[in-house]
């Protein structure tokens, strides 16, 4: 019994170039049973491309992708994307406009004709777009096209199902209860899905699990919650959500030394070597401040954004963005004192 | 720039009317350039008169028609009997009174009524295989039909002017019903479906497709010329058929002036002249035809293969007959 | 209220246009009035049935063989990878440039009974075979007519159904194959149908180019309607039985098209292009047979013929070469030049007239003016002589009845009849074209450009016309090409003295002599060469 053989997806160490330039290098990730991972990363870090060699439309020119213990793609065999049971729903959806919605559902079904359009109609139900069997693609909106192509990708039965980018076109008020939708589908019917995004939001609600993306590697998987608070590169780190960058010396296991914060205390050790020069990252929401006419602090604007207020504040060459709370009344031109907040630090080199 | 392109879009299409205005001769022509290019370079030569030229295998009548009295055609040349008396018929023509023209064609040759001049005459001939036919001198057209040539003739399209033309003699001599059986027969014995031209035929013969073919005379003569074709020609025998009763079928090459000729003086120098010895001289050596007027002899090579007896029935029979013949080659889906 | 007149402007301008287009097929149009029963009698009672049944047959073999040669070389083109992919790309349009009597007439020669290569067959295995002994196909055939027409005509095809390919994007074959189907059965219910309408029109060029053709069919001894038509205006001298034929063949054409688009229904093609193409690397095995697909079409379609053109030219150089071709290759090149610029400038006019307003009204004049395309070429051109002579007598009548000198025939007695000939009969391939270009352009462009002060035409010629550079050169080209080539039209309106190549050329095929003229059949495939290269270059800047 392998190793991959615990997991509905193992993707390993694969390599792909395109046109003489490494897209994805000696990349690796696992999807357990039922599980949705995210796999985040900016535009260019090669997310469409994992999605399309796990679903066998890239040769590997390196590693291997195995789908329950079973391998499907290696550098000398591939099966091909009709034998593998993957199904992917396109940025597009691509829909095909030649056909009914009903005859979209049942494209992929291998029944009878009877049985497949059964099949369909309860797959329109599901993804609650009863009666819209024989319209066209053209003649839906962009959230009706999204989920007849997740009625039609679920059709085969996927073993896993593969999302580029899924909610990208989808108004935003109707995002949400899409997404809620849509996983509530996967949970249901017990399908392991990958999808790719940029947009963190998205990634927060819709997945168990992030992996994040970064020139062609995963440089870091888990939850939502563990990269959010412990990025493994600046990158990521940034691609989390906002935050304030200090230059600091490391003072101890637990502490370092920024010129205008003065030290700042992590709840766990870094495991960075004393003295070292380095950049920390802070959230906004890890700093607060206070009213205090001999503060090296000057608010210079504040932001409304529903549940609080974005606060810019100038410390000496520094400019940084704390989150108030709406109960805090100050206002811009205040000279102000700034608390460190409780945190485990993030420390990247350079 | 602009106006050196126009110039030069002016000078590509306009310069072939350019000499419009000088002492010319318009010519709607059905006969091909080869023929008619070195006679009526010799006739500018002499005269001065610019002949300007349109070559067409079809249309030409439809044109004068649709052109009416504007037309600026002077004379029109044809290569067959059937679309001289056709544009006469129409009224596209006007009667030429000239003494030479008389003089230099024989009556049987011209209208009556001096609309249409006949300028050559070529023989409706049948090509015999030289190895595998003997005793082929008292061939006719009617053998066409026996049993002998099952499977062995070739021939070209029956819709084409020539035959169309032997088609419409044979009805005149036996009659519709006759022609029709005639021509079922001559089908059932095609070695192929009728196909190519007559000089096709002749290199069927030579690759062993068929034995027999029915062509023009001056056909025999233009192969034996041509170093690809020769061997073709050698493979046969040509025969005048019906020389035991009416005679080798004939038909003309000819020419007539227009009903509105604009340069009609010009136009009646150059009937003239093509009537003339010179010219008819031209048409024998360079076409191999025979000549209508009686002084000129045909050329020495179509003078080998002998006189011959041509069937006397006239013309303007065979064109009363075209119509039917038309008629029964569709029925008897001759070329399908 | 200003741009409401300036748009009826354009309608106008383009009614009037498209309306003396359609005059030489209206003309035809009266003339099939006439009755002419008897003759029709005779004709259904004989031949017309077996003219039908060829006729049928030889368009749907044409069209067969076009699309098995179009589409796999389209497909393979587009979307896959192998060695000398991008050469082929342009390879493939060669045969346009051979005029397709030219092919036919060099194929019979090398097939026939009579050719080379049964007589060295019949020399390899036996010294005196005679006919029937062996099996060989018959060229003149419904089939050898058929193929080859394809051979020369499949480009058209392949250059729209490749664009089509490559505009589909990839994400919706991909989709197909996660759904479960194989390649194959992915081109056979995705890719294919989504080219469907981009199939059609190819298709329906082609078709009309079969239905119309003569010289070929007459060649190859298949009688089709073409001769029927033939029969009726020259053996039976009613021209009448001609253009009623001809009618009825442009009806039965138009009701196809009509169902065609009847059946799309509610139907879709359009998908915004998306997905990157990456192209199948195709193994070895794959590689060859791609190639030795790709070269056969190339071999049988143009290099074995022009290598037999060349073969006669030197031959028969001194018969041959005239000093005289000089002026006709310039002539011809000016004529076709010149019905190029005229087409594509009227169908941008056509075009752009239908995006300055939806109502029916507007797109009545593209349509129509596409209609003579079907037409037989030679009955086109009658067409234009009855209108062109009629218009001229009327002028020279009312002129000497005013007291006048006549001005005489000068329109049909000048170039100009031919190149109106040549744009009536051309204008649907520019059209076709430049529609297509327009469709990438989003009404947005329009709208951005009118609010930023430009009116109709500025925006035409600062939006629009940049935008389709490529779609108006390919229009040009093309019609180019087919004016090179175009034989019935010059032969029936061609002024005194004037030639063009395909006239000179066609003189001697007719006369089965092409070896005479091969010279004269090679500039014209050198003139259409030049083009072709050219249009292939440009479609290298697309994707």
């Amino acid at each position: 019994m392998n190793e991959t053989a615990k997991y509905a997806l193992s993707v390993d160490a694969i390599s792909i170039n395109y046109e003489h330039k490494k897209v994805l290098n000696q990349l690796s990730l696992n999807v357990s049973d039922n599980e949705i991972l995210c796999l985040l990363g900016q535009s260019g870090s090669g997310k469409t491309t994992v999605l399309k060699a796990i679903a066998g439309l890239l040769p590997l020119q390196q590693g291997s992708i195995s789908v329950g213990g079973q391998r499907l793609s290696s550098v000398k065999t591939i099966v091909p994307p009709d034998k593998r049971g993957i199904g992917i729903i396109f940025q597009d959806y691509a829909l095909f406009p030649h056909l009914s919605v009903l005859d979209n559902i049942c494209f992929g079904i291998k029944e009878t004709k009877q049985q497949a359009e059964f099949a369909a109609k309860a797959l329109l139900e599901l993804v609650k777009m009863e009666g819209y069997g024989s319209a066209f693609p053209h003649e839906l909106s962009g959230g009706q096209q999204q989920r007849v192509a997740i009625a039609r990708a679920l059709a085969i039965k996927p073993k896993v199902l593969l999302l580029d980018e899924p909610f990208s076109n989808v108004d935003h008020h109707l995002r949400q209860q899409l997404m809620a939708d849509i996983r509530q589908i996967l949970k249901q019917r017990s399908v392991a899905a990958i999808f790719v995004t940029h947009n963190k939001a998205e990634a927060f609600v819709f997945a168990d699990k992030l992996a994040f993306m970064e020139a062609g590697k995963v440089v870091q998987t888990g939850t939502a919650q563990s990269l959010y608070l412990q990025p493994c590169s600046a990158a990521l780190a940034e691609s989390m959500g906002e935050g304030n960058w200090l230059n600091v010396v490391v003072v101890d296991q637990y502490r370092t030394l920024s010129n205008d914060l003065g030290e700042i205390t992590s709840t766990e050790p870094h495991g960075i070597d004393v003295g070292q020069n380095v950049r920390q990252f802070i959230r906004p929401n890890q700093l607060s401040f206070a009213i205090d006419g001999s503060g090296q602090g000057k608010m210079i604007d504040q932001v409304f954004n529903g549940d609080h207020h974005i606060c810019t504040i100038v410390v000496g060459q520094m400019i940084l963005i704390i989150n108030q709370p709406l109960s805090q009344k100050i206002s811009v031109g205040a000279q102000v004192s700034i608390t460190v907040l409780a945190h485990t630090a993030m420390l990247f080199d350079g | 720039m602009k106006k050196g392109l126009i110039q030069f879009f002016v000078i590509i299409f306009l310069l072939p009317m350019a000499n419009a205005s000088a002492q010319e001769v318009n010519i709607y022509s059905y006969r091909q350039p080869f023929l008619i290019d070195p006679i009526t370079k010799q006739f500018t030569e002499q005269t001065g008169i610019e002949v300007n030229i349109i070559y067409a295998k079809k249309g030409i009548a439809e044109k004068l028609q649709r052109e009416g009295k504007y037309s600026p055609a002077d004379i029109i040349l044809t290569a067959d009997f059937n679309r001289l008396i056709e544009i006469t018929n129409k009224g596209l023509t006007q009667a030429v009174e000239s003494e030479q023209l008389r003089h230099n064609i024989p009556a049987q040759y011209r209208d009556k009524q001096s609309h249409w001049f006949a300028l050559t005459t070529r023989a409706r001939v049948i090509y015999a295989s030289k190895d595998r036919l003997e005793n082929v001198n008292d061939l006719s057209y009617e053998d066409l039909a026996s049993e002998r040539f099952k499977g062995k003739i070739c021939i070209r399209s029956g819709k084409h002017p020539y035959n169309i033309s032997l088609v419409a003699s044979m009805i005149a001599h036996h009659g519709e019903a006759e022609t029709k059986a005639w021509l079922l027969k001559v089908k059932e014995n095609l070695a192929r479906k009728p196909q190519g031209n007559d000089r096709g035929q002749v290199k069927a013969i030579k690759e062993g497709i068929c034995d027999v073919s029915l062509g023009n005379s001056y056909y025999y003569g233009k192969m034996l010329m041509d170093k690809e074709q020769k061997p073709w020609a050698d493979a046969v025998n040509i025969v005048f058929p019906n020389q035991q009763d009416r005679g080798t079928h004939i038909n003309i090459s000819g020419v007539a002036m227009a009903k509105y000729a604009p340069n009609k003086e010009n136009a009646r120098a150059l009937m003239i002249f093509l009537s003339s010895e010179q010219a008819q001289q031209l048409y024998a050596s360079l076409n191999m035809e025979y000549p209508v007027n009686p002084k000129v002899e045909p050329s020495e090579l179509v003078n080998a293969w002998g006189d011959f007896k041509a069937d006397n029935l006239p013309l303007t029979t065979i064109v009363k007959y075209q119509a039917t013949a038309y008629k029964l080659l569709d029925e008897v889906k001759f070329d399908l | 209220m200003q741009t409401m007149n300036q748009i009826r402007a354009w309608v106008l301008i383009s009614w009037i246009v498209s309306l003396c287009l359609v005059i030489p097929v209206i003309a035809l149009l009266l003339q099939s009035f006439a009755t002419d029963t008897a003759l029709f009698k005779h004709l259904w009672a004989t031949v017309l049935t077996d003219y039908v049944i060829n006729t049928v047959q030889l368009v749907l073999l044409v069209l067969l063989f076009a699309a098995i040669f179009a589409l796999p070389s389209a497909w393979l083109i587009a979307m896959c990878e192998f060695r000398w992919r991008k050469q082929f790309q342009w390879l493939l349009m060669l045969p346009l440039a051979m005029p397709a009597y030219v092919v036919a007439y060099i194929y019979t020669d090398l097939f026939d009974f009579s050719g080379p290569i049964q007589r060295s067959m019949r020399a390899l295995f036996q010294a005196n075979t005679p006919v029937g002994e062996y099996w060989f196909f018959e060229i003149r055939h419904v089939g050898g007519a058929a193929l080859m027409l394809a051979l020369v005509l499949y480009p058209y095809l392949y250059l729209i159904a490749r664009t089509a390919f490559l505009e589909q994007g990839a994400n919706l074959f991909q989709v197909s194959r996660t759904l479960g189907l194989s390649p194959w059965q992915s081109f056979k219910r995705v890719a294919l149908p989504l080219c469907r309408p981009a199939i059609v029109v190819g298709l329906i060029f082609i078709g009309a180019e079969a239905l119309g053709d003569f010289a070929t069919v007459h060649y190859f001894a298949v009688n089709t309607l073409t001769t029927a038509v033939y029969d009726s205006w020259l053996g039976h001298g009613s021209l009448s039985a001609a253009a009623k034929i001809s009618m009825l063949m442009l009806v039965s054409v138009m009701g196809l098209l009509a169902i065609e688009r009847w059946q799309r229904g509610r139907q879709r093609f359009y998908h915004k292009s998306s997905g990157h193409i990456i192209r199948f690397k195709l193994n070895k095995q794959q590689s060859m047979a791609a190639i030795t697909w790709c070269l056969f079409l190339l071999m049988a379609g143009f290099i074995i013929p022009v290598l037999i053109l060349m073969d006669y030219a030197v031959n028969y150089f001194s018969a041959g070469w005239q000093d005289k071709l000089w002026q006709v290759l310039l002539q011809s090149i000016c004529l076709a030049l010149v019905a190029a610029v005229i087409t594509t400038m009227m169908a941008i006019l056509f075009v752009y007239t239908t995006r300055l307003s939806s109502k029916c009204s507007t797109h009545i004049p593209l349509r129509i003016s596409m209609m003579s395309y079907v037409m037989p070429s030679t009955v086109l051109a009658i067409g234009v002589l009855i209108s062109i002579t009629f218009f001229e007598t009327s002028i020279n009548d009312w002129l000497v009845n005013l007291g006048y000198p006549p001005p005489g025939l000068f329109l049909s007695g000048t170039v100009f009849a031919l190149i109106f000939a040549f744009v009536v009969r051309f204008q649907a391939v520019a059209n076709g074209t430049i529609e297509a270009s327009f469709l990438n352009i989003s009404p947005s462009l329009d709208m951005a450009s009118k609010t930023l002060g430009k009116s109709n035409l500025q925006t035409l010629f600062s939006v629009h016309i940049p935008l389709i550079k490529k779609g108006i050169f390919t229009a040009m080209l093309l019609v180019f090409i087919e004016g090179m080539k175009e034989l019935p039209a010059a032969l029936l309106l061609r002024p005194f003295n004037f030639d063009t190549l395909a006239t000179y050329v066609y003189q001697f095929v007719s006369d089965e002599q092409l070896e005479q003229a091969a010279v004269a059949a090679i500039l014209i495939v050198l003139a259409g060469l030049i083009p072709v290269i050219r249009l292939t270059q440009t479609g290298k800047t697309s994707p």
